[in-house]
């Protein structure tokens, strides 16, 4: 079991969310979260001021990890502009 | 819930909401008034009084002085003008600006009451009354006959009158010109003499006699009786056979000794349609009425009246406002279509998907629709003002649209889909669209705290900008993104819209935009090079733009075609009525035959001193009369009006002892015609001497009169209206124990005529008017041999105790702030208001002034001037509320600083497109100025916020500037291209009524222009100056510590 935590800009939500969707039984978003990494800050202020959102998914199956893996690789594609980054971390249990 | 995901994700909601919003704006724009101009409260109460048959030098003193004194120190009078003339007082208080009319009305009253036992004995009442614009008739009536003119006056006020004020929005209809029926007693002189009979013991009789008056009752067993004792004149021969004396027991008669009948009165006036004798129906609205409705329903009458009236009678309007109104609301409608038309493409080129640009497009129409409830519910009327708001504002309420749509497409570029696109990029836009349309408004406060003519007049306008850049930054963040998801599913990138017929203009300007960013590019980077050729520039720009206004001139407010021209012919003093009705024919002559066809609707000529309220207001007299031409509107015709006055400047010469004025103007109240009459000028000559300041008056005229563009002047004081003046001589009069009343009296009574009683015939009161026949009182010895009981019993003639003096006096006395004045009104024509004044004011400096004389300048330019100085005030006060709200936007005193040098750059484009457009400076142009200060600094607002941000994300000063101007430059170029283009139409079609309307539009798109093009250039320079220097100030500090 895995524990999915996908950030990505809010532009791209829908998109995320149906791809997530697909391969998993439900998630948890957080909306509006802040963060600096390889593509623009994203951190709502003046100078900054895009926001990303955060989904947190738990994965039984490695098999679907991939498969979301390789739609999100795709849309990162599509839009370039728009940063995706998943961090995977292993899940004990889910109660 | 944000509004922008409520408007998104409720699709219906929004609809209905602005379905809502359509049907209410429908119904408001039903209910509006429609009105020429705002409705302008004028700080002005007028007191007249009439005192029959007495000359002005006695007017003055015995009626005007006091009264002046009275109302002059009443609270906020800002000064006080009269006129004496002969038989009327009429004062006029002229109020600051703001001040409450109705209690300053009610003070006057007061004032009035307090001196009214100072008043001599004989005078009417003192009559005060408001000066309201609304007053102004809204329409004319002709009604001509082959009958005498008391019958067809007599028709009208029987038989018109009340059917026309029966109409719905009409307040009262008053008929002009035409005699009265009077009962007349003509005493003839010699049986009055054998009867040793006088006038006033006929007039007493006749008011004895002529009497019904209750008795009180007697009681029987059963009955109650009232007693009554009839006496009133049933008919001209009860009133012929009245006894007025017994001489040895022999009743004498009226009729014995006088001429009894039923006739018109004294010629007072005359009025003259199209050549032909008539009366004139003077229509007045109710207030708050729409003018073009009641005019509406007048026609609708007329034509229920028309086959009512007599054969030979006609009835036929010769002015109506409604029409005027109606044009011109048409014409600006017909800018603010083709304004937004032109938006709509400038749109369309740049965001290159017809789909949007329509969708853009919205936000006008429904801007300004919306603006109507605002209207409807704030109560203004849709006039000339509130409506030019609209036309001037169509092409930036469309701005905060293209914002909020280009920042939705810049979402889809990111991958958002179109629900998501336009919730994020309408959230991200609605701080900075919000900013920037409260610097465009905060402009508009001052007015507030303005009370002046400018702000009475603009306010409307201003309310009408605000109210439509309101309603646009609603749909902006509401309509907009709702309609862009759900209309606008295919646009993935900015900028590429496909179009099967457009796409090779797309690719195009495509092309062009992509070369002009680079172009820009570099021209930044050559300015940052060059900053002081850059400031050097702009500075030299902005200095000619100050040369430039004295050049193109200055005028109070632009001069308007209102379809009428109004021409003054003088002639010699002393002519009488008989022989101006005859010169009046000649002109009508030559004046008819110069208007084509489709030019002219009527020529009505009136002269006569007029009775009552007409005489109270209306500067004509026997020897004076007014042409008043009536044109079809000037969109009917080829001609304008000054050119047809120049054609009838030249028509009208020659005919013998006739002086003109093309320009004519009442004293004291240019600004109360707001343009119609043109730049006007009145010189003020103060000073009590008649001699003295008639010289120095003349000397002021010879000096003043070659100088260019100075037209039409006209000298208010006019001497030499012959008198016989009649001396009493005291000694004498008092051993016969008679004083200069007794005499007095006794010539006016017999002379002018008195009103003895009220004749009542057929349901109306007739006056019972006796004098002496015409025949007994036309020579001096006539009058002379008039004779007077003394109180010894003895019967004398007058002419042993009086003398009578030949003399020629003021026909008018002027006063100003208690002073003896003279105006010379005079036009500026073909030159500069501003540039003809100031010559005025170097001749008046080399003549020599007598003592105690001075002189100061008045008419349209004293208005100008003051106008102006208000204007200024609201333009500084704008200026700094911009200035407070960049500050709260930007968080910072330095950037609103940068930012307001884009404020100058725009006054050379203001200059330099009036002069090559003809046109002067007035306080419209002014107006379009202060509206420039709010929206010209939100291109350097783009610039300087943008170059912030790239700094504090790291990039370098000169990169920062380059790249915030050349990537911000495709949403300034549409923003601001909306809305100068827009303005083409208001500032170049001209037509009815554009005259207001022009300046504004020329001023905003000059301004714009070079404001657009400096600013791109001059605002990266200070920039980079201010904060390189900043950055020194903070190296230096922080190297001290």
């Amino acid at each position: 079991m895995v524990m999915l935590f996908i950030v990505y800009h809010n532009a791209v939500d829908e998109e995320v969310v149906e791809i997530t969707k697909k391969y998993a039984k439900g998630y948890t978003k957080f909306v509006g979260v802040l963060g600096e990494g390889n593509k623009e800050p994203q951190l709502g202020t003046h100078i900054w001021g895009g926001l990303n959102n955060c989904l947190m998914v738990a994965i039984e199956d490695n098999k679907m990890k991939d498969a979301i893996a390789s739609d999100i690789a795709s849309l990162k594609v599509k839009f370039k502009d728009a940063g995706v980054s998943i961090f995977v971390m292993p899940l004990k249990e889910m109660l | 819930m944000k509004i922008t995901d409520i408007s998104v994700s409720r699709p219906v909601t929004v609809s209905i909401l602005y379905i809502g919003i359509i049907i209410l704006s429908v119904v408001s724009y039903y209910f509006i008034e429609l009105d020429f101009f705002p409705d302008v409260e004028f700080p002005i109460a007028v007191v007249y009084v009439e005192y029959e048959n007495v000359g002005p030098k006695e007017i003055e003193n015995s009626v005007t002085k006091p009264l002046e004194e009275a109302v002059g120190s009443v609270n906020n009078v800002d000064y006080v003008t009269s006129i004496s003339k002969e038989g009327m007082s009429s004062i006029t208080i002229k109020f600051q600006w703001g001040t409450d009319m109705v209690e300053a009305v009610a003070d006057i009253r007061e004032r009035i009451d307090m001196v009214r036992s100072r008043l001599p004995e004989g005078i009417e009442n003192p009559v005060t009354v408001k000066f309201d614009i609304s007053m102004l008739p809204i329409m004319g009536l002709a009604i001509t006959g082959e009958r005498e003119r008391s019958y067809i006056k007599k028709y009208a006020e029987d038989n018109i009158k009340n059917l026309i004020e029966q109409t719905d929005g009409v307040a009262s209809a008053q008929v002009v010109g035409g005699e009265d029926l009077e009962a007349k007693v003509e005493l003839i002189k010699s049986r009055m003499d054998a009867y040793r009979l006088s006038i006033d013991q006929i007039i007493q009789t006749l008011a004895l006699e002529n009497q019904n008056i209750a008795g009180g009752d007697i009681k029987t067993a059963y009955t109650k009786y009232t007693f009554r004792t009839e006496g009133e004149f049933k008919s001209l021969d009860d009133m012929r056979n009245i006894v007025v004396a017994v001489r040895n027991n022999t009743p004498i008669y009226l009729r014995d000794i006088a001429r009894v009948s039923f006739e018109p009165g004294e010629v007072k006036d005359i009025v003259h349609i199209n050549g032909e004798n008539g009366t004139v129906m003077l229509i007045q609205k109710q207030s708050g009425k729409n003018t073009v409705l009641t005019v509406r329903n007048v026609y609708k009458k007329l034509e229920s009246i028309k086959p009512t009236l007599p054969a030979g009678f006609d009835i036929r309007p010769i002015f109506d406002q409604g029409e005027m109104i109606q044009f011109s609301i048409q014409n600006l409608l017909n800018n603010l279509i083709q304004g937004s038309i032109i938006s709509i493409a400038v749109v369309l080129l740049i965001l290159r998907n017809i789909r949007a640009s329509l969708l853009v497009g919205l936000s006008i129409p429904i801007s300004v629709i919306t603006s109507f409830v605002l209207m409807y519910l704030f109560d203004l009327s849709l006039n000339m003002m509130s409506l030019g708001g609209l036309a001037i504002g169509v092409g930036m309420v469309i701005d905060n649209a293209i914002v909020v749509t280009d920042n939705i497409f810049r979402y889809r570029e990111k991958g958002a889909r179109l629900n998501e696109a336009s919730k994020l990029g309408t959230d991200e836009m609605g701080g900075a669209i919000t900013a920037s349309t409260l610097t465009n408004l905060v402009v508009f406060v001052p007015f507030m705290f303005s009370a002046g003519l400018a702000a009475q007049l603009f306010t409307d306008m201003a309310l009408t900008i605000t109210f439509s850049m309101m309603s646009s930054l609603f749909v902006a963040i509401t309509l907009i993104p709702m309609v862009i998801a759900k209309f606008v599913p295919t646009i993935e990138h900015r900028y590429t819209g496909r179009s099967n017929v457009l796409q090779p203009l797309f690719d195009k300007s495509e092309k062009f935009f992509i070369d002009l960013e680079n172009f820009y590019g570099k021209a930044i980077n050559w300015a940052l090079d060059n900053k002081k050729k850059v400031i050097s520039f702009v500075g030299i720009t902005f200095l000619i733009g100050l040369i430039l206004i004295p050049l193109s001139g200055m005028e109070f407010m632009p001069e308007r075609d209102d379809s009428r021209i109004t021409i003054m012919a003088t002639l010699p003093i002393g002519t009488n009525l008989d022989e101006t009705t005859r010169i009046m024919k000649l002109i009508e002559e030559r004046t008819l035959p110069i208007f084509k066809e489709e030019e002219l609707k009527v020529v009505m000529v009136r002269a006569g001193y007029g009775k009552g309220t007409n005489a109270a207001f209306n500067d004509l007299t026997d020897y004076k009369a007014r042409i008043q031409i009536e044109l079809k509107m000037l969109k009917y015709r080829e001609r304008s009006k000054s050119e047809i006055r120049d054609i009838l400047r030249k028509a009208l010469q020659g005919i013998p002892g006739v002086t003109y004025n093309f320009t004519y103007q009442s004293r004291g109240s240019s600004s109360i015609g707001m343009g119609s009459e043109g730049a006007t000028i009145s010189i003020e000559v103060y000073g009590y001497d008649f001699e003295q300041s008639n010289q120095y008056v003349q000397s002021i005229t010879n000096s003043i009169k070659n100088i260019p563009g100075l037209k039409d002047i006209d000298i208010s004081r006019e001497e030499g209206l012959p008198e016989k003046v009649v001396v009493v001589n005291r000694e004498k009069a008092s051993k016969m124990g008679i004083n200069a009343y007794q005499v007095a009296n006794l010539i006016k009574n017999n002379v002018a005529g008195f009103v003895a009683s009220r004749y009542r015939f057929e349901g109306d009161e007739y006056d019972i008017n006796v004098r002496l026949r015409e025949a007994d009182r036309q020579t001096v010895e006539q009058i002379k041999s008039l004779e007077i009981d003394t109180p010894m019993g003895k019967r004398i003639k007058i002419g042993s105790i009086i003398d009578v003096i030949d003399k020629t006096g003021p026909t008018a006395i002027d006063r100003k702030n208690h002073e003896r004045v003279v105006y010379i009104n005079c036009k500026a024509e073909g030159r500069a208001l501003s540039t003809v004044a100031a010559d005025i004011n170097e001749a008046l400096t080399k003549i020599p002034k007598p003592q105690n004389f001075y002189v100061s300048i008045g008419g349209s330019y004293e208005d100008m001037q003051d106008t102006f100085n208000d204007l200024l005030l609201v333009l500084v006060l704008g200026a700094i509320l911009t200035y407070v709200i960049m500050a709260a936007q930007f968080e910072s005193l330095i950037r609103p600083f940068i930012v307001m040098f884009s404020v100058p750059t725009c006054m050379f484009g203001v200059s330099l497109f009036m002069f090559l457009t003809g046109s002067q400076f007035s306080v419209a142009t002014l107006l379009g100025i202060i509206m420039l200060v709010g929206i010209v600094v939100n291109n350097a607002i783009v610039l300087v916020d943008y170059t912030d941000i790239l700094i504090q994300r790291g990039w370098g000063l000169r990169e920062a500037l380059v790249e915030a101007g050349t990537k911000r430059l495709r949403p300034i170029m549409m923003t601001t291209l909306t809305t100068v283009l827009s303005l083409i139409p208001m500032a170049f079609s001209g037509g009815d009524g554009s005259e207001m309307s022009q300046p504004i539009g020329r001023a905003v798109m000059g301004g714009m222009s070079t404001g657009f093009i400096f600013t791109l250039i001059f605002i990266p320079v200070i920039y980079m100056i201010v904060e390189t220097r900043r950055e020194k100030y903070s190296a230096k500090h922080k190297a001290k510590f």
